[in-house]
């Protein structure tokens, strides 16, 4: 259905993965792999079950899900923290269900769905296995799954899986690179992304395999040039399909589908819409900015200003997400330069270096010996303290500029903003120190 | 820990399971030979399965990326893979414990 939106139909059962389907997501950013935006009628609200991989807006979008009845069943992984679970009841779902990873959960006589939780300490995510007399399909939505758990689901020997194969990040785009380092980056990192998609269907080795869950459009005039396909970091299903076929490696069919198109358990391949290739991506484009730019615009004005306050909220809450987790601190061992830009905003530092141990934690300024440094319209970034907007989301955005000093992912200052309480960071680090 | 392993063993430019518990890879680049833990700490692939390009060795699942002659996680700073020293005594290679 677009991304990682999958509906699945058996004889009994109609089970929608990860629905995102009609309007943007990630701050008004990302659209799907469609040349012509959904509507409102592309969405099968008619379904007896909805799978949730996780809670980024590209497989939990609210705009989508609102077009259900809050009677419609809903899965989810039983994932450490209740924090998903609880997001979906405050949309106004009552019928949620959390599934433990690997338990299978049966939905008529011979249906069953299983949730396959990722392994990472920090950050939730899962896989889904169905599993009926018609045979077994498997979405790997975009899990980043540990090795035995693709030998477990290699072992159910899936008809169809659904892959993912590219980049969905800010890395290397919100960075400031030359644009010679950036875009030797951004191929690298496109070239691994492809080629883990051929390592997870060499090993799952369904009969057929569907790349899916890539890269997003971004459509907005003002940031078309992420789309290029070939400095861009965000690849096209095709690509996918041939590095497979290049692979040398056997026993799977990769097929390119579109958004709509359908498959059948022996593969029958029924075209509905015409696939985004990296061949016809940037027209395709270009024809889908115009369609919804007027509307990508209203959205960003409709998201508002930052409010006065938005200085001394900075202060707060970084001051008490710092204070109250010292071993993430410890790990971070960063300084970081805050610029909220525009109206409200401010420059703002938060000494989380092993050398400040105590005491004002976050204050306004600007330092020259940053770490890590960020330049983020206000208004966003007041969206991220008060919780309308995962940092991740405002990050996966695009909309906003960084630096680093090393420049080196640090995953520990990205768990941090990702949920600060201090009872989760406690457990993550027990957890963490024992392997590490 | 000490482990003797035939040279023949480790064929240039491939990724070779050298001991199995604890799991060891062994790299030969045509100069020098390498030996560190053999599973991502990411996600617990083995590393086998991965490709090396001049110094770094990246993960197959999801590009994670070592760097073969001290282990340190190049991708993701602090998840390192272990890395053991490796003496060459004409026939055989030693493998030790760094520390050792």
């Amino acid at each position: 259905m677009g991304q990682a939106s999958t509906l699945i139909e058996t004889k009994t059962k109609r089970i929608l993965v990860d629905p995102w389907i009609i309007g943007p997501c990630n701050g008004n950013a990302w659209y799907t792999l469609r040349h012509k935006a959904a509507t409102k009628k592309n969405i099968p609200t008619d379904v007896d079950c909805i799978y949730i991989s996780h809670e980024h807006e590209d497989h939990f979008q609210k705009e989508t899900l609102q077009e259900f009845n809050k009677n419609t069943q809903i899965y989810v992984c039983k994932f450490p923290t209740d924090r998903f679970y609880n997001k979906i009841i405050k949309l106004g779902f009552n019928n949620v269900t959390e599934l433990s990873p690997w338990k299978s959960e049966e939905l008529s006589e011979d249906l069953t769905i299983t949730s396959i939780k990722n392994q990472d300490l920090m950050f939730e995510d899962s896989a889904l296995l169905v599993q009926s007399g018609e045979g077994t399909v498997f979405c790997q939505t975009d899990c980043k799954m540990d090795f035995e758990s693709l030998k477990k689901v290699s072992a159910t020997k899936p008809d169809i899986g659904f892959f993912m194969y590219s980049v969905a990040n800010w890395y290397p785009d919100a960075y400031n690179y030359p644009k010679d380092k950036r875009d030797q980056i951004a191929k690298k990192r496109k070239a691994n992304k492809i080629s883990g998609f051929v390592n997870y269907v060499d090993i799952i080795k369904p009969k057929y395999a569907i790349a899916y869950a890539g890269g997003p459009l971004f459509p907005h005039k003002s940031q078309l040039k992420l789309n290029d396909p070939i400095t861009g970091v965000f690849g096209c299903p095709d690509e996918a399909k041939h590095a497979w076929d290049i692979s040398g490696k056997t026993g799977t069919d990769v097929l390119v589908m579109a958004a709509d198109d359908e498959i059948g358990i022996d593969g029958h391949h029924v075209k509905n819409d015409e696939p985004i290739l990296s061949t016809n991506k940037m027209d395709m484009l270009n024809e889908l900015s115009i369609e919804v730019q007027d509307d990508l615009n209203k959205r960003r004005k409709d998201e508002g200003e930052a409010s006065e306050k938005l200085p001394s909220m900075i202060i707060d809450y970084f001051n008490k997400i710092i204070s109250e987790n010292p071993i993430a601190r410890k790990y971070i061992d960063m300084k970081i330069q805050l610029i909220a830009e525009g109206k409200n905003g401010g420059e703002f530092v938060f000494d989380m270096s092993k050398q400040n141990q105590s005491g004002n934690f976050a204050t306004e300024g600007k330092i020259d010996n940053w770490n890590y440094f960020m330049k983020i319209p206000a208004h966003l970034v007041e969206k991220s303290i008060n919780g309308e907007m995962l940092w991740e989301t405002l990050f996966l955005s695009c909309r906003w500029q960084g630096d680093r000093n090393p420049d080196q992912w640090n995953e520990h200052f990205i768990n941090l903003l990702y949920d600060p309480d201090p009872n989760r960071i406690t457990n993550i680090y027990k957890m963490y120190e024992q392997t590490h | 820990m000490e482990i003797k392993v035939n040279k023949e063993k480790l064929e240039e430019g491939k990724l070779t399971e050298i001991l199995a518990r604890p799991k060891i890879i062994g790299f030969f680049n045509g100069t020098e030979y390498f030996a560190f833990s053999g599973i991502c700490p990411h996600a617990k692939w083995p590393l086998e399965l991965g490709t090396v390009d001049d110094c770094t060795l990246t993960c197959a699942g999801h590009s994670w990326g070592f760097n073969i002659a001290d282990g340190k996680c190049k991708t993701n700073p602090g998840r390192g893979l272990k890395s053991y020293t490796v003496l060459d005594d004409g026939k055989d290679l030693i493998i030790r414990e760094k520390d050792e």
